[in-house]
């Protein structure tokens, strides 16, 4: 971009002429210690907790602990250029990151700072990192599906707008890449995402956003990065302006999406601030207020009635409901589930989508166990069509994983186990599904149907992937009246039903897979 | 920095003491000696050898306050100087003596402004802030003014850690961080 001379000393003549200098008494302060990012400051009688902290060279630090005579802070970024006896001022603002429609399409870091080299982001307001979450009175209940185009997630443990579905697995079990089919799935539904990785590498974030690029999800998608080489104090704040960046969307009427990958980095830079920071430890030397660091965050994923919103916006927004929608990642170790943070967030959140490591190594992907995902509120958000057809499917799997330890003995068992177990296999097959190949709702229902109708029956175990491959390009080739009319709005009757089988009968006797 | 919190108590005890037997003006002598004592660099060596037992150096240090104030310190005076040595604080008295004066004050209310100005400030302004002052904080204002050139202009004026900067420094470096920021 050409820079104009003229505009950029105007820019200035007017900054300048605009500048104003309050007189009034400042707080401030002077650094007694600095220790990996905390320093303790004497003075500061009036700081308040979470008070945004000004430090020389344009540094800024946040207040986290205030003790007799000193505080405790974090300072954000860089903090080698800090030293003893540097003076600290109080700026009496909270903590605040820029929110707003221009952070879309941009990977930012936790204060809301370009980290891409696209230019500066001129957002058009700020928020506070932590607000309180929004009041029994101001909610509505879930009532809308969120699709992620996963078979498995839409049909077995459907989320809904406003909902907090925990995705919890091993290392390489595929939990970012739920995640990520999920936002992908959203680029032409109007919902906007926000994508927080906590402390990972700087190479899997850049994967992620060039996929998110590649798919055309980037241009509604914010992605906050706090990498494992930021400080710990970045790490513990990114979630939470994250969420600031998200709720303006929700508080404006419109639907938002937020992937915190993962709460488990979170909850280790929490440790380590706080260990720093002389709080007493605790179990698994998580200090006291654990539990509350991610119930406060995810509290925040609501859903919110029209009435909110119109209040939010001045009235400028009428009759819509906002939604924040929550996708939490939390990383287990050896699928220990019972730890302590894995056990506190399965507890705040509405459901969980549990990922193994055997079932991704048997083929199965994603490598979700049905038994074991439950989603406690998606249920009334269900698209009708895939409410219908996949409630069988869940029947069949439970049916399948009973009798599992059988299909080894198939010439011995009764034709009614047999013809469970060879249902459970072909459902078991059908729900693999590629990553970024996000389906719509009527490519669900149509594989859903072809299992629950038993089409399935009759074609090899092995080949179900391919068949089902063959019958949805046959579908959007031939059938596309039938498509477009279950895409409207995941309607599904009798005559819905009839079409479904007549195609699917069509294709088996005249294609081949 | 970290003495204020030790050195808070023995200042809370010592001001309950003076108002009880009206001897304020004792107490503060005997902390400004007190701490002319502790300041000393010899001093600091023979309180911190371990050869010396604590009572040796607790009567050493009363003595010496003895001359210097030229007068026998009170029952009260010497057991103070026993229980700060008994606990090894002999070093938190400089922090001792300024809550002591900071609490008299509020009990005069009187309020003592640090005043640091760009060159050396004329009777007539000095008495322009100390009247300003007096106006904003309804107290007894006394002030004292140091220079400090790299100011260029203006004042700042400190009571503790409120600061009131006012000085072309501070509205040159705010400048600069609005024009950084948009």
């Amino acid at each position: 971009m050409q820079l104009n001379a003229s505009e950029i000393s105007d820019l200035i003549k007017k900054q300048i002429e605009g500048f104003d200098f309050a007189a009034e008494a400042r707080t401030e302060g002077t650094v007694i210690s600095v220790s990996d990012g905390i320093v303790r400051i004497h003075g500061l009688a009036d700081v308040q907790f979470g008070e945004m902290l000004e430090f020389p060279g344009n540094t800024f630090g946040m207040a986290l602990n205030l003790e007799q005579d000193s505080v405790g802070a974090v300072i954000l970024g860089d903090y080698l250029h800090i030293s003893e006896g540097d003076i600290v001022k109080c700026t009496n603002r909270l903590m605040e990151v820029p929110v707003g429609e221009e952070m879309l399409g941009r990977v930012v870091n936790p204060l809301g700072k370009d980290l891409e080299g696209k230019g500066e982001i001129t957002a058009s307001s700020s928020r506070p990192l932590e607000v309180v979450a929004p009041g029994v009175i101001d909610r509505q209940s879930v009532d809308q599906p969120i699709q992620t185009g996963i078979k498995a997630i839409d049909s077995m443990v459907p989320i809904g707008r406003g909902q907090r579905e925990l995705i919890i697995g091993d290392r390489q079990t595929g939990k970012t890449a739920v995640a990520v089919d999920a936002i992908i799935n959203q680029k032409n539904t109007g919902v906007k995402c926000v994508y927080v990785a906590i402390g990972q590498k700087a190479s899997s974030v850049a994967a992620v956003v060039r996929k998110l690029e590649e798919h055309g999800a980037m241009q509604n998608t914010i992605v906050v990065s706090a990498s494992a080489s930021d400080s710990a104090a970045l790490q513990y704040i990114a979630p939470y302006a994250g969420c600031a960046m998200a709720e303006y969307f929700r508080d404006r009427g419109e639907d938002a999406l937020i992937v915190y990958d993962d709460l488990t980095k979170q909850a280790w830079a929490y440790r380590q601030v706080s260990l720093l920071l002389k709080r007493p430890p605790g179990r698994e030397a998580y200090p006291g207020d654990v539990f509350y660091l991610h119930s406060r965050l995810l509290e925040r994923a609501s859903r919110i009635n029209a009435d909110y919103v119109e209040q939010l916006t001045n009235g400028e927004v009428k009759g819509q409901t906002g939604s924040l929608t929550a996708l939490p990642i939390i990383e287990t170790q050896g699928g220990d589930v019972s730890a302590f943070v894995p056990t506190n967030v399965i507890s705040i959140t509405d459901g969980q989508i549990f990922l193994e490591t055997d079932l991704f190594n048997a083929g199965i992907r994603p490598a979700i166990n049905a038994g074991l995902s439950v989603s406690r509120v998606g249920g009334a958000a269900q698209t009708k069509a895939i409410k219908k057809l996949g409630g069988g499917i869940r029947l069949d799997l439970a049916q399948y994983r009973e009798l599992a330890a059988f299909a080894q003995f198939a010439s011995d068992l009764d034709a009614e186990t047999k013809a469970q177990i060879d249902r459970g296999q072909r459902v078991t097959e059908l729900m693999k599904q590629n990553q970024y190949a996000p389906l719509s709702i009527a490519e669900m229902a149509t594989s859903l149907f072809a299992a629950n109708s038993g089409s399935l029956d009759d074609v090899d175990a092995n080949q179900v992937v391919s068949f089902e491959a063959a019958l949805i390009t046959y579908m959007n080739a031939n059938q596309s009246d039938l498509i477009a009319k279950i895409d409207e709005n995941g309607d599904y009757n009798d005559d819905i039903a009839a079409e479904l089988q007549a195609a699917i009968d069509d294709f088996k006797s005249n294609h081949t897979w | 920095m970290e003495l204020v919190t030790i050195a808070k108590p023995y200042a809370n005890a010592i001001i309950e003491i003076a108002m009880q037997n009206n001897t304020h003006e004792e107490w503060r002598d005997v902390l400004m000696a007190g701490t002319q004592v502790v300041n000393d660099e010899s001093m600091q060596s023979f309180l911190a050898s371990p050869g010396e037992t604590k009572t040796n150096k607790a009567i050493a240090i009363s003595s010496l306050l003895g001359k210097i104030l030229d007068r026998n310190l009170s029952a009260e005076e010497k057991s103070f100087v026993d229980i700060l040595l008994e606990n090894d604080r002999a070093l938190v008295l400089p922090s001792i003596l300024s809550l002591f004066e900071k609490s008299i004050n509020t009990l005069s209310d009187s309020k003592v402004f640090q005043v640091i100005s760009a060159y050396k400030l004329s009777d007539k302004e000095k008495k322009q802030i100390v009247s300003d002052l007096a106006d904003k904080y309804t107290a007894n204002v006394s002030i004292e003014t140091f220079v400090d050139e790299s100011l260029v202009g203006g004042v700042v004026i400190k009571d503790g850690d409120k600061v009131i900067d006012l000085s072309i420094k501070a509205r040159v470096s705010e400048l600069n961080l609005q024009l950084s920021i948009n």
